[in-house]
């Protein structure tokens, strides 16, 4: 999946912000929420160090009516995500269905913080529905509401650093 | 944590702060990188992330990019 160039777009905003507050130099993004125009990318879980075996979840966090990329930074695999089931379904427990492509089992690090993981996340499957087969059909149920995400350390001996930002797209994409 | 304790960390994090060179994969260092280095040293027992060097450690180490 090829959409846009995470990359570019984190060098536009820099570039952005620097013209607009007339800064010289290089504009560093260092806080929680960094918002241009149409576009912004919260952090959630800040390199925070998970034990081998173990597990982290985000606070929750809300669509704000956007399209929502998940992005995941760890130097350890293997690694999963999970979302919880809901926001329409009542039933509690964790899903692998709440994200697209899923995040199961993944055995490749993602060790550069310019290059994430990065999956859309959506509104997780019921009982008898089928999973999206393409990004369209994603796009089509893309997460609405609120959500939290749990990331699990699947490396048997060491520690893992991970972190893991929301990037919101309003328009059409 | 005892303070000295929180000092040795925060002298261990600095050193990795100072010894880091940039390259073209990694042309500066962010907070994911500080924390991973560290924990490759296999010293980090009390797990520390990027909100723990927010809320004790100087600068610069408290304002990398994320």
């Amino acid at each position: 999946m090829s959409l846009f160039n995470l990359s570019e777009i984190i060098g536009t905003l820099k570039d952005n912000v620097s013209k607009a507050l007339k800064v010289k130099g290089e504009v560093e993004l260092t806080g929680r929420i960094v918002k241009q125009d149409d576009f912004e990318i919260e952090t959630l879980i800040n390199a925070q160090s998970v034990e081998a075996g173990g597990n982290v979840t985000t606070p929750t966090f809300t669509a704000k009516g956007a399209i929502c990329y998940l992005l995941v930074n760890t130097d350890k695999q293997p690694w999963s995500v999970q979302t919880r089931r809901g926001p329409f379904i009542p039933t509690s427990g964790l899903t692998y269905d709440g994200l697209y492509p899923t995040m199961q089992n993944i055995t490749s690090e993602f060790a550069a913080t310019s290059s994430p993981k990065r999956s859309l996340l959506v509104i997780p499957t019921a009982a008898g529905e089928s999973q999206p087969s393409n990004i369209s059909e994603a796009l089509a149920s893309r997460l609405v509401g609120n959500q939290q995400v749990r990331f699990y350390n699947n490396h048997p001996s060491d520690t893992a650093t991970v972190t893991i930002r929301i990037l919101r797209i309003w328009g059409d994409r | 944590m005892t303070e000295q304790r929180k000092q040795e960390i925060i002298s261990k994090l600095q050193s990795i702060y100072d010894d880091f060179l940039p390259t073209e994969d990694e042309p500066e260092m962010t907070m994911f990188g500080l924390i991973s280095r560290y924990n490759a040293t296999d010293q980090n027992i009390e797990l520390i992330g990027g909100d723990w060097v927010v809320e004790n450690c100087p600068e610069p180490l408290k304002s990398l990019p994320i």
